[in-house]
């Protein structure tokens, strides 16, 4: 990912923009992959708010989307930031699982703490570039406040879209997962009858 | 939570009532007791420490019931401390998972549904004394319970072919139902396996291939394992059960009843329960009888907490094994990387199974045995977290790439295991930790015992050569170290000797002529495999003598 592209500094730029006369739809034809950040703030700007978070600040939400980009990065499929990962770890925080915010201020501080370590100016992780960010990461990839991260990444990417990740389905969509209440066999390529007949010739006896 | 109305609860009783019958917990045993007493005419009330959730509350939301817990219990209202020997201090961990619901883990298990074998009953017979290990026979053989195995199948609805394993025991009736559709993971099982040798057949499961006594059969979702079934496909006491024994009209389920101890009086007989309702108000319930259907943990921990001066080292405890001999059944985990489409996330997670290793040959010097399964049972946050080679990369592009890969195309090979029960391993209560309520914490203690180990090691040789053998084109192992934390068995264990078991073999308290215990914890040894349906046939047959002995007057002793 280039990082021409990084969408911290895009959102930002959205809700500068959104903070006028932009709405979501039409911001959504200028970066689709950004929709459900868009979303969220158009959300906040038709009420005249700048985005809120419940359990992030601002500069969480900024280096935990980082973060969060580096271990599900945008390929041909979104990536974690695309499908609104961040508003998930903050909808996970104020609501399943408060209890679990100070572990994740530790985790962050921890992230920044290593930034620090590899570049000793860094405000914080969220300003490195990718290379940096993913040079810090492999630093701490063995420690329980990354494994957090990760945790929470992997979680808003896949979780059900109405805990505010997974926007349009998107994490599913990337692995070929669909949910339904219904399916039928054959299921995949190994029980069609005519793949069953030719490797199960047992069947037929 | 929703309540259906239509099924409000046809009888209530007040705590001043002296019910026939107190049940504490609705499980995979508490609802098949409560339907039977009830239909046998008694007076039933049943209380659920949890949540009385309907189909209608299930979603195919991972969140809601992983970090959620919707379906099991709550670390963060009944925290559990860990220690690997009594020798260590106990630390913070929530090391054990149950249902806790009504329904209980009837309600999110996997549904596979085995039988015992003849010689589970008999091991002590059959290997002598093990070092270290508490061997003993069951009080009863399998030809004592097949009949309510049977039952069981009937009763709740099961899906299978008699005779199609060849190393099934003897069973008196059929199976009620087909057996579900072949999966992908299931015809590369059966290429697999017969090439080994082995003799795969289709796995029995407690979910309905067909409609079945009102309900309509399974839609092949997926979301088996770990969730709810929506279509009440699955046979759950919930979907089961527990209605049956609503409509008697004498059975009230009462849940968010949380059950802190059990009253005795002078003479050492039960007269109720005392309970947290919803509002943590207690309530003293009185009954002429209780039987305690609480999980192979929660039942050996209320009877640790029912303690008195008649009873100072816990109710029903005179031996001294309550607790003790904590087992989970063994394992070992193998994945594998197809060249075509598996889609395992389709349709029940096991549609074949093998149990030719169901009893070692004795020239491996290893004790007991089991059964191997191929499934598929991730859901994709799951699947993303832990689901990959251990060696795989765990962020970045490559790891997206990796789990894009493989979600579609992978399958793995489960072996279910003995473990052998050991004196040092227990359920007790923590000296220091309280839960919400402000009751002792549930502590368990647990290590291995080495023959366990040695086991999981040859099973996990047979998972990769199954898996190889199926034609994967990638496996791998999972570590044999990370032990299991569900099927909690052997904590009262029966027997006929007062001195060494907690109930006999009709399940009734040696020390308390009106108290029972029905669950998990009655297992005398783990068996080769899955544990539920032997506790509910056990429940079936239980609450059938149980029935008997108040008819006759034999309850109050």
């Amino acid at each position: 990912m280039s990082h021409a592209t990084d969408p911290v500094r895009s959102r930002r730029d959205f809700i500068a923009l959104l903070g006028t006369t932009a709405s979501t739809a039409w911001l959504a034809t200028i970066w689709p992959p950004a929709i459900a950040d868009a979303r969220e703030a158009g959300d906040a700007a038709s009420q005249g708010q700048a985005p809120r978070y419940r359990a992030l600040t601002k500069q969480q939400a900024e280096d935990f989307g980082a973060v969060a980009d580096r271990i599900i990065p945008r390929d041909d499929a979104p990536g974690a930031r695309d499908v609104g990962v961040v508003f998930f770890a903050d909808h996970l925080l104020a609501t399943f699982s408060p209890a679990r915010k100070p572990e994740f201020d530790q985790a962050l501080a921890a992230l920044n703490e290593a930034a620090r370590k590899h570049v000793p100016d860094a405000g914080s992780f969220a300003s490195l570039t990718p290379t940096q960010q993913d040079e810090t990461l492999r630093s701490i990839e063995t420690t329980d406040a990354f494994n957090l991260l990760r945790s929470i990444t992997i979680s808003g990417y896949f979780s059900h879209p109405s805990h505010r990740g997974n926007r349009d389905q998107a994490g599913w969509k990337a692995i070929g997962f669909q949910d339904r209440m219904s399916w039928t066999s054959p299921f995949g390529y190994y029980d069609q009858p005519d793949v069953m007949a030719r490797l199960m010739p047992w069947r037929r006896a | 939570m929703t309540r259906d109305v239509r099924q409000a609860p046809a009888v209530r009783y007040a705590p001043t009532d002296d019910v026939d019958f107190v049940i504490v917990g609705a499980g995979a045993a508490g609802g098949v007791v409560a339907r039977e007493l009830a239909r046998s005419g008694f007076r039933v009330l049943v209380l659920e420490q949890g949540p009385y959730l309907r189909e209608s509350d299930f979603k195919h939301d991972e969140l809601l019931v992983g970090e959620g817990h919707q379906l099991t219990n709550i670390p963060s209202l009944q925290p559990q401390t860990f220690r690997a020997t009594a020798d260590d201090k106990a630390t913070r961990r929530d090391y054990l998972i149950y249902g806790r619901m009504v329904g209980g883990g009837s309600v999110h298990f996997t549904a596979n549904y085995w039988r015992l074998h003849e010689e589970d009953f008999i091991e002590r017979t059959r290997y002598g004394s093990v070092p270290g290990a508490a061997l003993e026979d069951w009080p009863i053989r399998y030809a004592e319970l097949e009949p309510y195995y049977s039952r069981a199948e009937w009763e709740l609805g099961v899906s299978g072919i008699a005779g199609a394993n060849p190393f099934d025991p003897p069973r008196s009736r059929p199976y009620p139902l087909p057996p579900l559709p072949i999966k992908p993971s299931g015809v590369l099982m059966e290429i697999g396996a017969r090439k080994l040798g082995w003799h795969p057949a289709p796995a029995p499961l407690a979910i309905i291939s067909k409609s079945y006594r009102g309900r309509s059969g399974c839609q092949h979702c997926g979301f088996c394992e770990s969730f709810g079934c929506e279509w009440k496909a699955k046979s759950s006491t919930l979907a089961t059960m527990i209605p049956e024994a609503e409509r008697t009209g004498r059975c009230e389920i009462r849940p968010n009843s949380y059950v802190r101890r059990i009253q005795t009086d002078s003479r050492g007989r039960v007269t109720g329960v005392v309970y947290f309702d919803a509002q943590k108000r207690e309530v003293m319930q009185r009954a002429k009888a209780v039987v305690v259907c609480a999980n192979g943990a929660e039942t050996p921990r209320l009877l640790l907490m029912s303690a008195s001066n008649q009873f100072p080292n816990g109710l029903a405890n005179s031996s001294g094994v309550v607790g003790k001999h904590l087992m989970f059944n063994g394992g070992a985990f193998a994945g594998a990387l197809f060249e075509h489409e598996v889609n395992g996330y389709k349709s029940v997670q096991v549609s074949r199974y093998v149990q030719d290793h169901y009893r070692l040959d004795p020239k491996h010097g290893i004790v007991g045995g089991g059964g191997i399964d191929m499934r598929f049972d991730w859901y994709p946050i799951s699947f993303a977290m832990e689901a990959l080679p251990t060696d795989a990369p765990r962020w970045g592009a490559d790891f997206k790439k990796m789990v894009r890969e493989y979600f579609t195309r992978t399958a793995y090979a489960l072996a279910h295991t003995t473990q052998l029960p050991q004196e040092a391993s227990t359920i007790t209560l923590d000296p220091e930790l309280k839960d919400a309520w402000g009751l002792p914490a549930i502590r368990t203690t647990f290590t291995e015992h080495p023959n366990d180990m040695k086991l999981y090691q040859f099973f996990l040789e047979r998972n990769l050569e199954l898996l190889n053998a199926a034609g994967a084109t990638r496996t791998w192992a999972f570590s044999i170290d990370a032990p299991w934390q569900v099927h909690l068995l052997g904590t009262c264990r029966m027997g006929n000797d007062p001195k060494s078991s907690v109930v006999d073999k009709f399940h009734r308290a040696h020390d308390v002529p009106n108290l029972f215990i029905v669950d998990g914890s009655s297992f005398v040894t783990c068996g080769t495999g899955q544990p539920t349906m032997t506790i509910q046939a056990l429940a079936f047959r239980a609450a059938e003598a149980i029935a008997g002995f108040a008819k006759r007057g034999e309850i109050r002793g």
